[in-house]
């Protein structure tokens, strides 16, 4: 995946791998004096992979003000929702004792989240978080918040009503 | 040649290290709270810098070094050879091996190297699940000499390597001379009556079999495999059938290690040979003890392996 699209930094797919990726090259970022940011997207429910906390213990020890977590909080997972499962609430509580700089937004309104990412102070040393809370599957009236839609493609008439209800 | 040496593979894994960053190489080394494990205190003190440690936390140490790696860096790890396969699996998979990044990673105390602390401390099957990911180069060196060379080509050649390393003051067989050839069969002993397979810290142990071997007139070709990943599966078959008798012998499971690449060069060869692998069998977990004892359980030593050679030989094992 790496070698074959451009801007993909490494495939994640499997889950709890990207914000540790992130770590290492925000880390470089900041050995090489390049200074450039990272953001890394993650999935709320794969917040559940103990990784992700292995890799934000090491973002507040290694000062990273300049990586972005950006979590896509839809609160629903393959079987249920999140908090039915394994609940990450109170999940800005956590994050923030593990020490970053959180700031909440409209998910499902990219202009909200790169409101609160230029409110964050890039050139400090806590690392940021986004908790964006986003509705899945929003603007289509039979897959909206559904859990059973987590991973589902809409085929033949569901896929064209979805395309009717959205135009 | 100065075979009164011996050297620690980890001292030759720092001594490449620092020389990397003399010669210009941007590396980073990356522990999991294994600074002692990794002796890397030569390299701390000239860069310190240079040195990160992600607490115990493999998971973030492998994903971290590819982080490191995508952002410029010869990412280099240090810590211990059973937690870097075993508890980082899908990391080494996926952002590693898959993903192809930059990653060298140094899988110190290997085998059963730490002894009496036993399964859960045991690495016997680090080989079998690399040779299972995609193109990872994997090399086990015999020696210091060989440890620098394959360690220092490691850091000049983009891509990911792993490379088996072990704890012991081992014997210095390699020439100041020496040049590591990935894919090429260090055959260190020339004899026509078997061919003797062995892997890292035990080439010494048949080494010794030869020895004694060749006092009772038995001569045996004995051959360091360093190099697993690329193997040269055509030389492993030509060797073998030189002398028709075939003995591997590792400090690893015998599911998946020199032992099955071997015995699948044979097969592929179509070379039929008498045959015998030698390491931790089927179906077993290693036992817990000093070094020593577990290899002789084993017949890992020179002695079993002596034992072996007799038995292909259909002589009295």
């Amino acid at each position: 995946m790496r070698q074959k699209t451009p801007f993909v930094e490494i495939n994640t797919g499997a889950l709890g791998h990207g914000l540790s990726v992130g770590v290492g090259l925000a880390l470089s970022a900041k050995m090489s004096g390049r200074g450039f940011h990272v953001y890394v997207l993650l999935g709320d429910g794969e917040l559940q992979e103990g990784s992700n906390w292995e890799a934000a213990m090491s973002a507040s020890q290694f000062r990273l003000g300049n990586l972005v977590a950006i979590i896509d909080r839809n609160t629903l997972q393959l079987a249920d929702r999140t908090e039915t499962i394994m609940a990450l609430e109170p999940l800005v509580e956590k994050l923030e004792s593990f020490g970053f700089q959180i700031a909440r937004a409209n998910g499902n309104d990219p202009a909200d989240i790169v409101r609160v990412i230029e409110s964050f102070d890039m050139a400090g040393e806590k690392p940021h978080a986004v908790v964006a809370r986003t509705v899945k599957g929003k603007g289509v009236s039979f897959i909206e918040d559904q859990p059973s839609w987590h991973h589902k493609i809409p085929v033949g008439d569901q896929l064209r009503q979805a395309i009717e209800e959205l135009e | 040649m100065s075979p009164d040496r011996v050297q620690d593979l980890r001292e030759a894994m720092v001594q490449s290290l620092v020389e990397g960053v003399e010669q210009g190489i941007e590396l980073v080394v990356l522990v999991s709270d294994s600074s002692s494990t990794s002796s890397i205190a030569p390299f701390k003190a000239r860069f310190p810098d240079r040195l990160v440690n992600v607490g115990i936390a493999e998971q973030n140490l492998l994903g971290v070094a590819a982080g490191l790696s995508l952002g410029g860096y010869v990412s280099v790890t240090a810590n211990a050879a059973c937690f870097l396969v075993a508890r980082s699996c899908e990391q080494l998979k996926t952002d590693i091996c898959y993903s192809a990044t930059n990653v060298k990673l140094m899988g110190l105390n290997a085998g059963v190297a730490y002894g009496s602390l036993a399964s859960t401390h045991h690495a016997i099957d680090d080989i079998s699940i690399l040779r299972s990911m995609g193109t990872i180069r994997i090399f086990a060196p015999a020696d210091g000499p060989e440890a620098a060379q394959v360690i220092g080509q490691a850091l000049r050649t983009d891509g990911p390597v792993y490379v088996r390393l072990d704890n012991a003051e081992l014997p210095v067989f390699h020439g100041s001379g020496y040049n590591f050839q990935p894919g090429r069969l260090d055959v260190l002993r020339e004899g026509g009556d078997l061919t003797i397979f062995a892997l890292g810290s035990v080439v010494h142990e048949a080494l010794a079999a030869e020895d004694i071997l060749a006092k009772q007139g038995m001569h045996a070709t004995v051959v360091n495999m360093s190099s697993i990943r690329p193997a040269d599966e055509k030389a492993i078959a030509r060797l073998a059938r030189s002398t028709g008798r075939v003995v591997t012998v590792e400090e690893h499971s015998v599911n998946g290690g020199i032992g099955s690449l071997v015995a699948e060069s044979l097969a592929e060869g179509g070379c039929a040979v008498r045959f015998e692998r030698l390491g931790i069998p089927d179906g077993h977990f290693a036992k817990a003890g000093p070094r020593d004892e577990i290899r002789s359980h084993y017949g890992i030593d020179s002695s079993g392996i002596v034992r072996a050679a007799l038995r292909v030989l259909s002589r009295v094992g």
